[in-house]
């Protein structure tokens, strides 16, 4: 008898998450915080300008190397064939930190400080837009880093960074971020 | 027969809900990426329950519980959050103690899982496996649990046999703030957790928590209590440190003092045979850890650890203290652009002292043990992102089996990025403890019957010290998907065949003064196989809705649960369903529930043979995010019975059902 009773609980309970969902999708200003990540990755990029030598004439791909677990590579996997600048996406998994002066964005996450800083220690005036989470990747040496603060993502740029890499991203994204001035 | 109706209609509802939920996947997708830098900015962020596989890419069957997941089933304790692993056997024997294995051989004193909180072992020599009522930690302070179910001992080391679970708790600057966690309730008296993290300096970020239980006794089969409440307090700290850009150092430790109450049934040699005692058991330890990590480049880096682990328990049958100090040093490289190379080596010394008892005779009652080993382990990229070979080994040695070693191979291949294959071949020893080496237990007194036996039989385990390992070559393939976006499926199958394992052999009778004595003795002689499959799947049905399928099934090739055979047989069927919802509004649900099969636990005061019936649980949880730093939640544990028998203890402890349990909690951040 106890048994049927929960069973019928569970349904009820279940049958209410159904009709909540209805409800819920109508919300369209809300999202999983992957998700808006790798967007804002995308449109940064599309706002950013690289210098002339970086694609060779023949080269119509632009690579985005993401290092992250799974849920990480599956919010940019979908964005495979995008186009970024007339220039088609190529997306792919660098979490193994191998080769990643072949890539032009670098989207880092998961790493722990000391590693983080050797890898951005390493990309030094490649030019190469990194983007990661929170202010400890500017600190790191990080170039575009993405930040939750009440309840939203807010976007904060070491400027110093992106001019040694001969980047410039372009005043529209700019005046949206925090600019940090911290010096290479 | 009530229970497999109740199987087969969740099993119908499930069935329904996910084609409901591919249904509305299909038509509920909002493509983020048409929105602009400054919509994007504007969206509002909600945390979903996602499954991260950051072992992802390993060649074993490994599963990760993230934080997320422990504080959404309302977990209390550790094993409680390893019940959400596919694959492993955790069963709660009384109020205070837990069976914990993976892939068979469980029991309270099961020896051939391995556990490591930040680094630290939790094995005891005393029978080579865990005391888990010693081992809690700040369970919010966690950031995942890796559950590696299969040998890991190449990394990991000896009695890493049929799994390794690595602890892993948050750094401290990710502990910042206050959190205040209590709550009561029908099993879980009472209980309260507070921690505070601050920074010390630039670069310096320390935490220090104090936490605290008391919990309810269990139940006998015949509903009166059975007398094995307790409580438990635990203080300890965490401080990092970023030295430099390439150097962390981080200090850690626990202390922990808590009362168990017990009841015991110990053989005498005058009559009754046998007396119940009713005692507490004191019970007080403590750890502290210093880990040095130098970063060379982002590829290549070294870790030293050394800690010091002690601890004191009171049993009515036998006390003990133990200290241990452990070093360990690992390195990381890569060579060669293919080679990711990890070798490493430890010294551990152990010093352990004993007091005897009627029941347990121990000699040497106090020894100091030593334990050397070195492992290396190198990753080979056959194929750039697709193909991959692991081979390693560890070589050791202790002072009971002496030199050990202990290979893998390990292949994975990743043809696809959402397709991977693995597969592995490895093997693995579990080293001799010290109650196999030096007790000598009177198990049993069979009393008088009649005229043709007039005398008492009394059962003895005796010493063994030529006992060596037991081993195990254990293959392994395994095959991770995700082929659809929001459904993601693990499938391990393994066999393994085990040698050496020990068995009781009984020796001549002696006659003494007024009984007879059957000593027995542990010789290396069993051979048996084990072998099955476990499957995990996860399916995201919307950002706001996940749903878990577990299913293990475990063959055992082995029926001798008794005299003579000295292992349980583990149940061959576990599964688990689980429903994690977030319904808006800050109001999250999750729904557990859990099927085991029939088990057979191995136990030395019977000659009988025990088994333990199938049962179902449920667990549910319903949390209301009251405000930005309040959490309010009800849990209900094991809802579906009054009251049921998960295990019973192998040595002296009477049988205890756990009740339904039911609680309320509150964690106040700030």
């Amino acid at each position: 008898m106890t048994m049927s009773l929960s069973l019928r609980k569970q349904l009820a309970i279940i049958c209410l998450c159904l009709l909540l969902n209805s409800s819920l999708s109508v919300e369209a200003n809300v999202a999983d915080k992957q998700s808006i990540l790798s967007a804002l990755t995308l449109n940064i990029a599309r706002f950013t300008t690289w210098p002339k030598n970086t694609f060779d004439a023949h080269n119509a791909t632009i690579n985005l190397c993401v290092i992250g677990d799974n849920t990480v590579q599956e919010s940019f996997l979908k964005m495979t064939n995008k186009r970024i600048n007339g220039k088609t996406l190529h997306i792919s998994d660098h979490s193994r930190l191998r080769n990643l002066s072949t890539c032009q964005i670098i989207y880092i996450s998961g790493l722990s400080q000391s590693t983080l800083h050797q890898v951005l220690l390493n990309l030094k005036s490649l030019p190469i837009l990194t983007v990661g989470e929170n202010l400890n990747f500017i600190h790191a040496g990080g170039m575009v880093s993405l930040e939750k603060k009440s309840g939203k993502m807010q976007l904060l740029i070491n400027l110093p960074i992106s001019k040694r890499a001969n980047l410039v991203i372009s005043s529209r994204i700019l005046k949206l971020a925090t600019i940090f001035y911290t010096p290479p | 027969m009530i229970n497999h109706a109740l199987l087969f209609k969740q099993t119908l509802l499930y069935t329904t809900l996910y084609l409901s939920g591919i249904i509305n996947v299909l038509s509920d997708e909002v493509d983020l990426l048409e929105l602009s830098v400054e919509d994007l900015l504007n969206v509002n962020v909600i945390s979903v329950s996602k499954k991260a596989k950051t072992l992802n890419n390993s060649p074993a069957a490994v599963f990760v519980i993230t934080q997320n997941d422990i504080k959404r089933i309302g977990a209390t304790s550790i094993p409680e959050a390893l019940r959400l692993s596919p694959g492993l056997d955790v069963s709660q024997i009384n109020a205070s103690q837990w069976a914990v294995s993976a892939r068979g051989f469980n029991g309270q004193f099961a020896n051939k899982l391995l556990v490591l909180i930040d680094g630290r072992n939790t094995y005891t020599r005393t029978f080579a496996g865990i005391y888990w009522e010693n081992q809690d930690i700040m369970l919010e302070d966690v950031e995942r649990i890796e559950v590696i179910r299969g040998p890991g001992a190449t990394l990991w080391g000896a009695n890493a046999v049929n799994g390794v679970i690595n602890i892993i708790t948050k750094h401290s600057s990710e502990t910042q703030g206050t959190l205040l966690a209590a709550g009561s309730g029908t099993e879980n008296k009472g209980f309260g957790a507070l921690r505070y993290g601050t920074t010390l300096a630039t670069d310096t970020t320390a935490r220090a928590y104090v936490k605290g239980n008391i919990r309810d006794d269990s139940k006998t089969q015949f509903n009166q209590s059975s007398n094995d409440h307790w409580n438990k307090v635990q203080g300890g700290f965490r401080i990092d440190s970023q030295l430099t850009n390439q150097d962390t150092l981080t200090l850690q430790g626990d202390a922990f003092s808590s009362q168990i109450k017990n009841q015991n049934t110990l053989p005498t040699l005058t009559p009754p045979y046998q007396k119940n005692t009713l005692d507490y058991m004191g019970s007080v330890g403590g750890n502290l850890l210093l880990r040095h990590q130098h970063t060379f480049s982002s590829t290549s880096d070294y870790s030293l650890q050394i800690y010091y682990d002690s601890f004191h328990r009171d049993q009515t049958y036998f006390s003990e203290s133990q200290h241990i100090i452990d070093i360990n040093f690992d390195h990381h490289f890569n060579f060669l652009e293919w080679n990711d190379v990890v070798w490493g080596m430890s010294y551990n010394y152990n010093r352990n002292d004993f007091t005897k008892s009627a029941v347990v005779d121990i000699d040497p009652v106090s020894r100091n043990d030593q334990f050397f080993s070195t492992f290396i382990q190198d990753e080979i990229t056959l194929i750039d992102d697709t193909l991959w070979l692991t081979i390693g080994s560890k070589f050791e040695h202790n002072d009971y089996s002496g030199f050990e070693i202990q290979p893998t191979a390990r292949i994975m291949w990743i043809p696809h990025h959402q397709h991977r294959l693995w597969a592995a071949i490895s093997r693995a020893v579990r080293t001799p403890a010290r109650a196999e080496h030096d007790f000598n237990v009177l198990q049993l007194v069979i009393p008088a019957t009649n005229a043709q036996q007039p005398f008492p039989t009394a059962l003895r385990t005796q010493a063994s010290p030529h006992l060596n390992s037991e081993e195990v070559l254990s293959y392994e393939i395994g095959y991770r998907t995700t082929f659809l976006n929001n459904i993601s499926i693990d499938f391990t199958a393994f066999y393994n065949n085990y040698s050496q394992l020990r068995a009781a052999i009984i020796n001549t009778p002696v006659f003494k003064k007024n009984h007879i004595e059957v000593p027995m003795s542990l010789v290396n002689k069993h051979k048996l196989q084990t072998y099955g499959f476990e499957i995990s799947s996860v399916w995201q049905l919307f950002d706001w809705w996940r749903m878990d399928a577990h299913y293990r099934l475990l063959k055992t090739s082995y029926t001798k649960n008794h005299l003579g055979g000295v292992y349980s047989v583990s149940p061959q069927q576990q599964v688990l369903l689980r429903n994690s919802a977030s319904l808006g509004h800050g109001i999250n649900i999750d729904i557990i529930t859990r099927y085991t099969d029939e088990n057979f636990p191995f136990t030395t005061n019977s000659l009988n043979k025990t088994s333990v019936n199938d049962y179902f649980a449920m667990d549910v949880r319903l949390a209301w995010q009251a405000t930005n730093g309040i959490e309010l939640s009800l849990i209900g544990q094991n809802l579906l019975a009054t009251q049921q028998l998960e295990y019973t203890s192998e040595l002296f402890s009477a049988d205890a059902f756990v009740e339904r349990g039911v609680y309320g909690k509150i964690v106040w951040e700030f």
